[in-house]
């Protein structure tokens, strides 16, 4: 993946287009990584929800009409 | 024979003035130096930019152009340039920046005395959901810890749950994917005080709609200029800075 960085100065009004430096692409890696984080725990989440609802022996709909 | 054109042909020309040199007197019908006096000099206008104004009555001027952003203004009945003012109310454009397949978007030097609170308003489309973080800067340098977040979110029919983030190295500010937008008030980024905001968020995923909202809160009282905008996936949109008129 290529990484670009745009950079806007409000004092000159100009704009600079240009490679992500190492640190700046260093922080884009951290929160791919974060990222992968979260979507991962979703599905582990999704993953127990589909199992205690076969476990109960009802339908997602179900149990939302149970919670409300 | 009353025209110089035909006293130029007719007599014998002196040895020093030609009799063409003669004929371009043909017309003249009165003083030549009073007319050249009442002309203005066309080296009034010395610099590039320069614009011709009547300081009184048939006294020519030059106004030398003024600076980047300056506009024409009327000051004791004659054209000034003049710095425009903060609008006494509602919101002024401070800046606006396009930028695409970026993963970062650095923002510097948007914050100042001018304003108190700021409206920052992004949209983006990326290749798949992603979210968008947000840090400050200071001379052109990202502040890197110490940011709060409260996020409350709900996506495909579902009020999803909610993230609380204290002291880490960014804010969450929102996601895109097949668009996405998000909308920020800032305040107090530039007074010597907490600075603090509040997003809402929405973008489209597929066939599913999302919003987030976001309160956000930086425990330091630095003067920050400008921000940075993150993502993991490349962005391509517009970001606007707005202030809110004192």
């Amino acid at each position: 993946m290529e990484y670009k960085t745009v950079q806007y100065d409000g004092l000159t009004k100009q704009t600079v287009e240009r490679a992500s430096t190492s640190d700046e692409i260093k922080e884009i890696e951290r929160l791919q990584a974060q990222m992968e984080t979260i979507k991962a725990a979703k599905q582990t989440q999704a993953i127990a929800k589909a199992a205690l609802l076969a476990q109960l022996g009802i339908t997602e709909e179900q149990a939302k009409l149970l919670l409300s | 024979m009353t025209k110089a054109r035909d006293i130029a042909s007719a007599i014998p020309a002196p040895s020093t003035v030609s009799s063409t040199e003669l004929g371009y007197l043909d017309g003249v019908s009165s003083a030549i130096q009073t007319q050249l006096d009442a002309k203005t000099a066309k080296s009034t206008l010395s610099t590039t930019g320069d614009i011709y104004y009547a300081s009184s009555a048939n006294t020519p001027a030059r106004l030398g152009i003024g600076s980047t952003d300056q506009i024409l203004k009327v000051s004791g009945g004659v054209p000034v340039w003049a710095t425009p003012t903060a609008a006494a109310s509602g919101l002024t454009l401070i800046a606006e920046q396009s930028y695409s397949g970026a993963t970062t978007v650095n923002v510097d030097n948007v914050f100042s005395t001018t304003y108190d609170n700021y409206r920052i308003l992004n949209r983006a489309t990326m290749g798949s959901a992603a979210s968008w973080t947000m840090k400050m800067r200071v001379s052109g340098s990202d502040t890197s810890s110490g940011y709060f977040n409260q996020q409350v979110y709900g996506e495909s029919g579902t009020a999803a749950g909610n993230r609380n983030t204290s002291g880490t190295d960014e804010w969450f500010f929102g996601d895109a994917s097949n668009s996405g937008m998000q909308t920020l008030d800032l305040m107090s980024p530039y007074l010597s005080a907490e600075t603090q905001g509040l997003s809402l968020a929405g973008y489209r995923d597929g066939s599913a709609g999302v919003v987030r909202m976001n309160s956000v809160a930086l425990g330091d009282t630095t003067s920050y200029t400008g921000f940075s905008l993150l993502t993991p996936q490349a962005a391509t949109g517009k970001v606007s800075i707005y202030g809110y008129a004192k």
